[in-house]
């Protein structure tokens, strides 16, 4: 897992093999230590993501309310094949902001 | 507790903790076996996902304090589908008939959804401590029978167990081969002789290879033949081989058909040749005398493109030897023939040490019998020069005084090289100074000195040309025998023409009965008479060119009258010699002596 910060306002992560129960809880650490009032968007690379699963799509939603509750905005930036079929299987692909630029 | 896990032919079993860690190790092992299976990318991927929610959800139901129980996961390659159970020891839960999506924000509920969308079945039986989750998905390429797949596996068990065996045995060999290979150069550090090693290399290669006919056969004469070398039979009774020529046969066409033996084809073609005793192609073969060949193999042994030999190995049982058994021959062939080479080799830079050192000491012993002073010689001047090519060592000289006028001048060339050479002139020189009632008459000396000497010379081929002078200080009187050498040169007195004085008669060591004729003259002032070898005329330059007698000649009248004594003169020969070399070295010995009588006619008394 690695964050970095892209000025003016983006904490960008990514480098995360699976989304699984087992990395929920350090994903929510990571960005709650790392995150500062600047940053206003969350950039979830799943590019290199090859599995996800409910307790992924929980952790996920859980930044996004914690973001969004503040004024800020969760990106899904790349998913892989499989996480985008996961998306769209759970229809959350219509909650989260997908881009893939 | 341990993750453990199970697979035969299409059953997966795999049982592991119940944590959530492990639970997605088992997880992948899951589909690990499933990518074995065939299965389709999005097949894959919702198997995954479906047994990852599963037990996930076994994990997150455990009583906190209940007992440790493991949970488990069995997948089962049907031909039609694929089918999963998952077992856990939780109370269970209630499954829904129709598990549906929570609240979009929800962070939970999506397990059962997900687990449902990505099989076809779902079955969750609930017992009392124990459950199991059965979840089925149709396959969309089939899988194989379970029946044909044990038959399969059995066949594939078979197949490696006799690679492995295969290699087993070859292994073993290798191994034998290379502990007998270090025995065998560890051998060469006591130096065996050749055919004592060879013998030891060839017992072994029968013993590892169990093969109890063998001949081995030497390359000699640059490959113009194979020479028997070694055999080996059962019998004991060993035949005598004949030596094998292997000069080319004729081309084809021509009305002599050659037949070709068997060790003879190998070495030609470079390929083995089998063989056996009732093969009516080999019918008059030599090999066959040595036994019954039920099996036989020759092979070429060539080490950098050179022939070194053959080596035929056989049975009298009608085993055929394995291909591990034939590397092996190969490469005691090879290690043979390397051996065989090093030996040649080291034979040969022998030989040329052992021969530059008899160069060496010949030409010691030459040294040793210069002679150190020249007796007084008023009013002549002496000189005398003798300059060796290493490759040989047969120039002498020598100055002895007469009484107390007279001298005796001796330069000699023995037609030979080496110690021999050196020490025939030693003899010469020793037999010259015990006749000294001869000293005055160098024809008598001369063939008093043949006949001492001819039968040892003639005994090795070898034969001396000697030049003997005897001068008489106060009338000037020369007188010059000759045997076989080249004439001397003299001016009788200053500004005289350069002549050539000496007749010549056989060589020493050639006629037992030859005699010699004395020539006299006479060397007024100014005069002098230069005694040589034809290391002096026989000298090339670069291009290849002789000296020859006239360049001497036209050299010395021109010169000689420059020189005032005998060692300006030497000085200057020598310098013309080098100057006419143009610096490459000599290749004979250059050897002269030179006697000039002072130019003044005062003529004192000698001492």
């Amino acid at each position: 897992m690695k964050l970095e910060f892209i000025p003016p306002h983006t904490l960008r992560i990514q480098d995360m093999p699976e989304l699984t129960a087992a990395q929920a809880g350090t994903l929510r650490d990571a960005v709650q230590k790392a995150r500062t009032p600047d940053h206003q968007r969350l950039l979830v690379d799943l590019s290199q993501t090859t599995f996800i699963d409910s307790s992924g799509l929980g952790t996920l939603i859980a930044l996004h309310k914690s973001m969004t509750s503040s004024g800020g905005q969760v990106i899904i930036y790349r998913p892989s094949p499989a996480v985008q079929q996961v998306l769209e299987l759970t229809r959350l692909h219509r909650v989260f902001q997908i881009e893939t630029e | 507790m341990k993750m453990a896990n199970q697979v035969r032919g299409n059953v997966f079993r795999c049982q592991s903790p119940a944590d959530l860690s492990n639970a997605r190790n088992v997880a992948i092992e899951g589909r690990r076996f499933l990518e074995q299976q065939a299965l389709t990318p999005t097949e894959l991927n919702a198997w995954e996902l479906a047994i990852t929610e599963a037990l996930n959800n076994a994990v997150e139901h455990m009583q906190p304090d209940a007992e440790p129980h493991p949970i488990q996961l069995e997948i089962l390659a049907l031909p039609e589908e694929i089918e999963v159970r998952i077992t856990d020891h939780t109370p269970g839960f209630d499954w829904p008939e129709d598990p549906t999506l929570p609240d979009p924000l929800s962070e939970d509920g999506r397990g059962l959804f997900l687990i449902q969308a990505s099989v076809d079945i779902v079955r969750y039986w609930r017992d009392k401590e124990e459950n199991c989750l059965i979840l089925k998905r149709h396959r969309e390429t089939p899988g194989t029978d379970s029946g044909t797949c044990l038959e399969d596996c059995k066949k594939r068990v078979a197949e490696l167990e006799s690679t492995l065996e295969e290699m087993t045995e070859e292994l073993g060999y290798n191994y034998e081969a290379l502990v007998a290979i270090f025995r065998r150069s560890a051998d060469l550090g006591n130096a065996l002789d050749q055919e004592a090693f060879a013998s030891r290399v060839l017992d072994d290669l029968l013993q590892i290879t169990g093969a109890d006919l063998s001949v081995l056969r030497l390359a000699r004469d640059q490959g113009a033949r194979l020479d028997p070398f070694l055999i080996r039979s059962p019998s004991g009774k060993v035949p005598k081989l004949q030596s094998l020529s292997l000069t080319m046969p004729p081309p084809s066409g021509s009305p002599m058909k050659v037949k070709m033996g068997i060790e003879q084809t190998a070495v030609h073609s470079h390929q083995d040749v089998w063989f056996k005793s009732n093969d009516t192609q080999w019918q008059q073969d030599p090999l066959l005398q040595v036994g019954n060949w039920e099996t036989g193999l020759c092979h070429a042994i060539y080490a950098n493109q050179q022939l070194i030999g053959s080596l035929t190995l056989g049975r009298t049982s009608a085993e055929t030897f394995s291909t591990a058994q034939i590397n092996l021959l190969h490469t005691f062939a090879d290690f043979l023939a390397i051996q065989l080479l090093n030996a040649r080799l080291q034979d040969e830079r022998l030989q040329t040490r052992l021969m530059h050192r008899e160069l060496e000491i010949a030409a010691n012993i030459q040294e040793t019998l210069l002679p150190r002073a020249l007796p007084e010689s008023t009013p002549f001047s002496l000189a005398g020069s003798c300059r060796n090519a290493l490759q040989v060592g047969g120039d002498l000289f020598d100055v002895l005084a007469v009484g107390n006028r007279g001298i005796l001048f001796l330069v000699a060339d023995v037609m030979g090289k080496g110690v021999p050479a050196a020490l025939f002139g030693a003899i010469l020189r020793s037999t010259v100074r015990s006749l000294p009632h001869l000293h005055h008459l160098p024809h008598q000396l001369l063939a008093t000195a043949n006949a001492s000497l001819v039968n040892d010379l003639s005994r090795v081929d070898m034969f001396i040309t000697v030049a003997c002078l005897h001068l008489d200080r106060v009338t000037g009187t020369l007188t010059i025998a000759s045997a076989g050498h080249p004439p001397a040169f003299m001016a009788s007195h200053a500004g005289a023409p350069v002549t050539p004085l000496g007749d010549a008669g056989l060589p020493i060591g050639i006629d037992p009965l030859a005699t010699y004729t004395p020539v006299q003259t006479t060397l007024g002032p100014g005069g002098w008479i230069l005694i040589h070898t034809d290391g002096v005329t026989e000298t090339r330059n670069p291009k290849g060119e002789l000296l020859g007698e006239q360049r001497l000649i036209e050299w010395l009248e021109s010169h000689s009258a420059t020189f005032s004594d005998a060692e300006s003169f030497k000085s200057g020969l020598r310098h013309m010699a080098d100057a006419f070399r143009e610096g490459t070295s000599l290749t004979d010995d250059e050897t002269f002596l030179l006697a000039v009588r002072h130019p003044s006619k005062h003529n004192p008394l000698p001492r």
